[in-house]
């Protein structure tokens, strides 16, 4: 269980997909404008990695070595698939938010990583330990650029619909930037600096 | 034997994965398409397909006013959405269709109380088949009468103005939030 345990812990913050291993740039900066998208950028690439590496592991001893890769493409792209009729169905607002993004996790360098380097050589246990510490990993970082991103952007926090708050002074007057490409950058570094800073994150 | 299909185990391997996998999307396929159907109204359906006779599902924001229309394979055709503004008698409201952000695709008239003879003459004088395939720049390239584009009919221009304007009234506020 420790072995979980760590595991699970590792894909959180000593190696973060986003803060850390820097990995899965592309969708980290596209969608965290607001925090709806992030939240269903997160839920959807938790859904694939941990369905993929699940199946990756459990299918490990079967897959041979020389087909390995279209393999995982295969699935991957299966489960991504299956994530976007999903999405479709039940919040198209999302769905629609998240556009080409949604489909891009099919060839996410991250999902594909963590099923070759990881799921295809470790046992089923660790490797849904690894997929959830990676979602969560990942997840937590888009929440936190999103959180900033919205708040400075917009001047206010919007969740599915509700205004959760406005920054005063900014609710009139957002800084417009911080919702435009170059703020994810900003923010993104930013927060870097603050982990490094405060030496939650070693090595970056 | 135990030779050949060592050599043939990793194509065979490939084939029975996507064997299963399409399967599996097939059947995803089919969940999804039950699922987005329950969620249709079918009077709305039989009224987009008066524009895009290939309208299979739809997508309202409530926010935005925009239908967004699909084909059967789930592929956006286009949008939809009310206007209305005032011809001679009545308030006239429409539903126009367009194909993308620079084209009309087609209008339909919902509601209209006009004198017959007035709104007869615009049938008659084919008024309506001048939206088809019109680009959306001609609706705020003026607003002057009648924008630029859409010829009133003569004797019915209060009622063809009606049209133009509800026209323009359901378009030019949500181009924006086309995709």
């Amino acid at each position: 269980m420790s072995g979980f345990s760590n595991q699970f812990k590792k894909g959180i913050l000593i190696s973060n997909p986003v803060f850390v291993l820097a990995l899965s740039m592309c969708p980290v900066l596209a969608v965290t404008d607001t925090l709806d998208k992030a939240l269903g950028m997160s839920g959807a690439f938790a859904l694939v990695i941990i369905a993929s590496n699940l199946l990756i592991s459990l299918l490990r001893k079967t897959i041979p070595d020389m087909v390995r890769i279209p393999v995982f493409l295969i699935i991957i792209a299966t489960f991504v698939s299956i994530v976007e009729m999903l999405f479709q169905a039940y919040i198209p607002t999302i769905y629609s938010a998240l556009g080409i993004y949604l489909s891009l996790l099919a060839v996410n360098c991250l999902v594909l990583g963590r099923a070759e380097a990881f799921a295809s050589k470790n046992r089923v246990s660790d490797s849904l330990a690894d997929a959830l510490g990676m979602s969560i990993g990942f997840c937590l970082a888009l929440i936190l650029i999103s959180f900033f991103r919205e708040l400075l952007g917009k001047g206010s926090i919007t969740l599915f619909g509700n205004e959760l708050f406005t920054l005063p002074g900014l609710g009139n007057n957002p800084i417009y930037i911080f919702s435009m490409s170059i703020g994810a950058f900003l923010v993104m570094g930013l927060l870097l600096a603050f982990f490094k800073w405060i030496g939650v994150i070693k090595d970056v | 034997m135990i030779n050949v299909l060592k050599k043939y185990y990793p194509v065979c391997f490939l084939i029975v994965v996507i064997l299963v996998c399409s399967a599996l999307l097939m059947g995803a396929d089919k969940i999804n398409r039950t699922v987005l159907e329950s969620q249709q109204d079918p009077a709305t359906v039989a009224l987009l397909q008066q524009i895009f006779p290939s309208a299979t599902f739809y997508r309202y924001s409530v926010d935005t006013g925009i239908y967004t229309i699909y084909d059967s394979s789930r592929h956006k055709i286009g949008y939809a959405m009310y206007g209305a503004d005032n011809g001679y008698r009545s308030k006239i409201t429409v539903l126009a269709g367009l194909k993308d952000k620079e084209t009309i695709k087609n209008i339909i008239v919902i509601s209209q109380f006009e004198d017959d003879a007035y709104w007869e003459r615009l049938i008659k004088n084919k008024f309506f088949d001048q939206f088809i395939e019109l680009p959306v720049e001609e609706c705020y390239s003026s607003y002057s009468w009648l924008p630029g584009g859409v010829d009133a009919v003569s004797g019915s221009t209060y009622s063809s103005r009606g049209v133009t304007n509800a026209v323009r009234d359901a378009i030019l506020d949500k181009l924006e939030y086309l995709d």
